[in-house]
């Protein structure tokens, strides 16, 4: 027998406090994501166990880090703000002209030369902060994921499966006015290797890329992602399944369209 | 926070300009907290070193993005701290056994030495009183949960207790800790 929706609220409100704890996972997790889009008192519920959440941290014994902590952090953000490109070449335009009276040879190598070293500085600085980019794009998707629940200002769109997922189905999240939109999505098939699904945001019959994403086990996806243009500039959402490196426009078979 | 110094967000928008100084006074402001919080998660200060660091590089990085609406600024700081070191706690755990030996390194009230009364804040004084309340079973599984970053099946696997024990400490824990908080407001 199903399960009626009083039956099913008091079972996510059980699961909350561990949900904002981070310490659900799996099926627990899938339920209470599942269950938030539709249920203002769940999302209420939500918002003040997050709060309780984040007061943890006060608990924490005040310690001082060490000063030189702060000279390394701060001369590495120096190191960044004169890598970034603008700061570059307004760098390079100013020796270049100090050495201009020694002649244009000595002017180019000199320029080679410092050109040379300051992109080996960006290249570096590149690969350093590639990790921590990551954990940071993480984290603000979890932190938008989150939003999304709590906040309560968007629009609800269906999702259809289409010829080549007939059993496939979800819905997108939309907060007016925003360019950021959640898609979940449920019985998508999986992937072969190599392959991933891409979004189109469509608009005037043109496509945007929306990003890449993958589905678990069960065919599940939650993915946040960006277009270019707020929402509503769009006409429809499309998924097809492409080369995992992504394509510039859609050549695998349609599985998941929605109407914007 | 002294009047005459300049907002959260006033130091987030010059910071999104590329002003270091803008940084370094919220570094100033939130670097103990935060450098604090990855200390009370890690017991190592070379890694809580690293994980403020980081930090504070991604939120120089993401400046940009940062809305007022979504949470605090130190709210933000901690959950990208939290992430990072929860992180390395998983790092870790692949190579040696499970720590579950988090013990509160607090007493209710208590202002340790070294701390002044300033950063004594009402705030913290609170959460830890409220803590302090908690029956210890629940307090120690929701401390396991946040500052351990274990999930409830981990934490009742180390613990040799039925995960459904574990599930209620956690729930009602958090249930008592919330009608605390809200007493204390």
């Amino acid at each position: 027998m199903p399960k009626s929706k009083a039956t099913r609220c008091s079972e996510i409100h059980k699961l909350i406090p561990a949900f904002v704890l981070g310490s659900l996972e799996g099926e627990e997790q899938a339920l209470v994501l599942r269950h938030l889009p539709d249920c203002p008192p769940s999302r209420r519920l939500l918002e003040e166990f997050r709060q309780v959440a984040e007061a943890l941290p006060y608990a924490a014994t005040l310690q001082t880090p060490a000063l030189a902590l702060k000279r390394r952090l701060l001369a590495r953000l120096e190191r960044e703000r004169l890598a970034q490109p603008a700061h570059l070449w307004m760098w390079l335009a100013s020796w270049g002209r100090r050495l201009a009276p020694l002649g244009p040879a000595a002017l180019l190598l000199l320029l080679g030369l410092l050109g040379g070293w300051a992109l080996s500085i960006q290249g570096e600085l590149a690969r350093q902060s590639g990790m921590v980019d990551q954990l940071f794009d993480q984290l603000r998707d979890q932190q938008l994921a989150m939003a999304f629940f709590t906040t309560g200002e968007y629009s609800r769109i269906p999702l259809q499966g289409q010829a080549d997922a007939a059993e496939a189905w979800g819905f997108l999240m939309v907060e007016p006015d925003e360019s950021v939109a959640m898609l979940l999505a449920y019985k998508l098939p999986a992937l072969g290797e190599g392959q991933a699904y891409q979004l189109w945001l469509i608009r005037n019959g043109e496509r945007d890329s929306g990003g890449l994403f993958s589905v678990d086990a069960s065919g599940r996806a939650y993915f946040l992602f960006r277009a270019g243009e707020p929402l509503g500039a769009y006409q429809a959402v499309g998924v097809t399944v492409e080369p995992e490196e992504g394509s510039p426009g859609p050549t695998g078979p349609r599985v998941l369209a929605a109407s914007l | 926070m002294e009047r005459d110094q300049p907002q959260d967000e006033v130091l987030i928008a010059r910071i999104a300009q590329g002003e270091v100084e803008a940084l370094a006074s919220l570094y100033d402001r939130y670097g103990r907290l935060v450098y604090s919080l990855a200390m009370t998660m890690l017991r190592d200060r070379a890694a809580a070193e690293e994980v403020t660091q980081d930090a504070f590089l991604s939120l120089w990085r993401a400046a940009a993005s940062y809305r007022a609406e979504r949470g605090r600024v130190a709210t933000w700081l901690w959950a990208i701290a939290r992430h990072r070191a929860i992180d390395e706690l998983r790092r870790l755990k692949n190579s040696q056994a499970l720590s579950l030996d988090f013990s509160p390194d607090f007493q209710p009230g208590e202002v340790n030495p070294g701390e002044s009364l300033e950063d004594a804040s009402l705030m913290r004084l609170h959460v830890r009183r409220a803590l302090a309340q908690l029956h210890e079973p629940q307090r120690r599984a929701i401390q396991l949960a946040y500052f351990r970053g274990l999930t409830q099946r981990e934490i009742a696997e180390g613990l040799g207790e039925p995960l459904g024990t574990i599930k209620t400490r956690i729930r009602l824990g958090l249930h008592r800790l919330k009608q605390l908080l809200q007493r204390e407001e």
